[in-house]
């Protein structure tokens, strides 16, 4: 009944701030003991709503589904040789969520796609038969569907987005600041609280919170964007991404 | 779910602060203890903005009873100026 620690606060605090309300006012005659025992209550029947919002599934578990979902990506992307960085695509170039294309050739530029990409696996993105990649489905293609409208292009409308659901959703982080420069998105997240195993797809898709960020981007300039450079630091980590033309 | 955790301790840090303060200056009116509550419910719930939109409207529920017992009271003082309520 009460595995959510949320329930169980929220029923004490009710119990006692409800009890101790008539006991203040009645036997003792003390107007701000009472008032203490109602701002408990207040913050019982608060914790007691904020205890429904909390996701059925446990954390111990979504690690577990991730790592097993990195760990199939990270054996495909070791069998077929893969060593191109992903580019993550907007929802408007894929037949359906966005998400991110690993060439399969390793060439040194970066291949322009111009048309909605069928939803597959394998796909070819260009006229060139060596134009075909692996589409894959990363944390930041879920992550996107979270969002209330899609972001608008500026800076402040993709930090307000990345807050929204780095901060408020996913509850990852304290803060996001996002830098636009030319063709370089700079975002710089603080205290990230995600802890992962190191995987070799991570090389070149990026670790699950620059997938989310790189996958936000790219909706949000309807652009495709891959993640130039990650950086981890004391308390916070700094993702460049690189929006592709 | 650090944020609703941050959210939690603000709100009881604010009310006892509320609360210590109030009976210091010796006021004894539960009303003013129960408006003032309301109004540093309100800040903290617009200052969270980035809860997610169920806790939100969770929260704006909670939100809702507390101004109606501000309604209330508000009522009930109107009444005691109009002499219908002792």
């Amino acid at each position: 009944m009460f595995r959510n620690p949320y329930v169980l606060i929220g029923v004490v605090l009710t119990f006692v701030g409800a009890c101790s309300i008539p006991v203040f006012y009645l036997l003792l005659g003390c107007t701000p003991l009472t008032a203490l025992g109602t701002s408990v209550a207040i913050l019982g029947v608060l914790c007691l709503g904020l205890s429904r919002t909390r996701p059925e599934i446990p954390p111990e578990v979504s690690a577990m589904l991730l790592q097993a979902g990195v760990e199939n990506v990270s054996a495909l992307v070791e069998e077929l040789g893969l060593t191109s960085q992903a580019i993550y695509l907007p929802s408007s170039m894929t037949e359906g969520p966005p998400k991110a294309i690993m060439p399969l050739s390793s060439n040194p530029s970066r291949p322009h796609i111009r048309s909605k990409l069928p939803n597959r696996l394998i796909v070819t993105y260009g006229p060139n038969p060596k134009d075909t990649g692996l589409m894959v489905t990363t944390p930041g293609s879920a992550t996107v569907a979270m969002l209330e409208s899609k972001p608008g292009p500026s800076a402040t409308e993709l930090e307000s987005a990345l807050s929204h659901v780095l901060i408020g959703m996913l509850d990852l982080a304290n803060s996001v600041r996002v830098n636009m420069a030319g063709n370089k998105i700079n975002v710089e997240v603080s205290n990230p609280h995600m802890e992962y195993p190191k995987a070799l797809v991570y090389q070149y898709l990026g670790t699950p919170l620059a997938s989310i960020i790189a996958s936000i981007a790219a909706e949000a300039l309807d652009k495709p964007v891959s993640v130039g450079s990650e950086q981890q630091q004391k308390s916070k980590t700094l993702v460049e991404l690189e929006v592709l033309p | 779910m650090r944020i609703y955790n941050v959210y939690i301790i603000l709100l009881a840090l604010f009310f006892m602060l509320t609360t210590f303060i109030l009976s210091l200056s010796d006021q004894s009116s539960w009303d003013l203890y129960f408006s003032l509550y309301l109004i540093v419910y309100l800040i903290f719930t617009l200052l969270f903005t980035y809860l997610n939109p169920r806790a939100r409207r969770l929260s704006n529920v909670t939100g809702y009873l507390l101004f109606a017992g501000f309604a209330l009271i508000v009522a009930s003082k109107v009444l005691s100026l109009l002499g219908v309520l002792p």
